[in-house]
């Protein structure tokens, strides 16, 4: 959901995907602590969680984990893609190969990042929405 | 053939003998090494067929490895850097809950080495086995009390004079993972019993839980076996555990199976020898 921070400025939310309770607390961590124009609208700790409260949440991203209890990542970016095209996308995994960076790709989901990348997850949301603004 | 001489018709139905004999040898040598040679290559496609499934599992496993290695070491660092960063600014509050997971990830990330261990030792068939007289009831409740207050409600059912021989910290491995998966996923009522049966003794922990899928029985005790596909997952914990039971009661000739705990939860069951 597109937000007004304190001084005007329109902030970026995330919705944050993943089972794991600490890396959630993490990601919330290292976005809050960005700066102001970043901001988490919410967290789900799986796929069909992620969808059911989509619509309410509004996300501009959605920082994604591959593998959760039920849906994987990709599966459950597959089905959020089909309701909202051009969803933004971060696909965040311990364990990053050829064959989920193809899957990922093949759905359209331009950055996939290791979980030892996750400090960087600030910096590539606002690449990503730059973009975005840009008509990338 | 009229016009020959006697003794050229014989050297020549020698020779077309010989011929013959030579002609017949090399078919069967030929024959031999074909048929030698076709079970050459069918032993050949057979070897490269477990080859690639013993790469695939090699494969898989890395994967999984890697995947619950770094999901512990990614908020350790996660959180230490931003420590490091933000200290002189961080209210105490945030400074403890960041030290509190990464205690819980520290500790996780030790339990999964010690798994590691555990299973590169069992696939190399290298458990250390110091079997003991032990009397069973003791050694239920010696881990239950280690379970702490969660274990306090468990039922345990054993005769008093019950023994078994066993190592007794392979047993208490054994019995541990058991209660704390029952604990952990069942619902309701644990219980734990034990009985002799023939030169076995038999250990049950059942729950009344929701039951183990049938279809996922068959890979319940093998390596990272929850149940969800190769990239999902159904339940908290490693997936090792019940591999890890099964590798150190064989190396006790023991042997572990599953039932349903009818008519509703889950039964792990494992049998080891009684003393003789």
């Amino acid at each position: 959901m597109l937000m007004k921070g304190r001084e005007g400025e329109m902030q970026i939310g995330a919705l944050i995907v993943d089972d794991e309770e600490d890396i959630r607390f993490l990601i919330r961590t290292l976005i809050e602590a960005a700066n102001r124009e970043l901001h988490v609208s919410g967290e789900a700790a799986t796929g069909s969680e992620a969808l059911e409260r989509l619509d309410d949440l509004d996300p501009q991203v959605i920082v994604l984990d591959e593998r959760m209890p039920g849906m994987s990542g990709t599966e459950t970016a597959a089905l959020i893609l089909r309701r909202r095209p051009g969803q933004r996308i971060i696909v965040c995994s311990a364990y990053l190969d050829a064959e989920l960076r193809q899957k990922a790709e093949a759905l359209g989901i331009k950055v996939c990042l290791t979980k030892q990348q996750i400090g960087t997850i600030p910096d590539v949301l606002r690449e990503l929405m730059a973009e975005n603004a840009a008509g990338g | 053939m009229g016009d020959l001489e006697e003794p050229e018709l014989v050297r020549l139905r020698q020779r077309y003998d010989r011929e013959r004999r030579i002609r017949e040898e090399a078919e069967a040598i030929a024959e031999a090494t074909t048929r030698r040679l076709y079970h050459v290559a069918e032993e050949l496609a057979r070897s490269k067929e477990e080859l690639e499934k013993l790469y695939a599992a090699q494969r898989d496993f890395i994967a999984i490895a890697s995947h619950e290695l770094q999901t512990p070491i990614a908020p350790i660092a996660g959180f230490a850097s931003t420590m490091l960063a933000r200290w002189g600014s961080m209210p105490d509050g945030d400074k403890r809950k960041y030290v509190e997971a990464i205690d819980r990830q520290a500790k996780r990330l030790s339990e999964l080495t010690q798994a590691f261990l555990a299973i590169s030792r069992i696939d190399a068939g290298a458990v250390e086995v110091r079997p003991q007289v032990i009397g069973v009831g003791e050694a239920i409740h010696e881990t239950l009390k280690e379970l702490g207050d969660g274990a306090s409600q468990v039922g345990v059912s054993c005769p008093e004079d019950l023994q078994v021989l066993a190592d007794p910290n392979h047993l208490h491995q054994i019995l541990g993972n058991y209660l704390t998966n029952a604990l952990r996923h069942g619902a309701g009522a644990v219980e734990i019993e034990a009985e002799g049966v023939g030169r076995w003794v038999e250990l049950r922990v059942r729950d009344s839980g929701e039951g183990v899928p049938d279809e996922f029985v068959p890979r319940l005790f093998e390596k990272f076996a929850r149940a969800g596909s190769g990239t999902t997952r159904n339940a908290k914990g490693t997936g090792l555990g019940l591999y890890i039971v099964r590798g150190l009661a064989r190396a006790q000739a023991g042997e572990v199976w599953y039932e349903h705990n009818l008519p509703r939860g889950s039964c792990f069951a494992v049998r080891l020898p009684q003393p003789r």
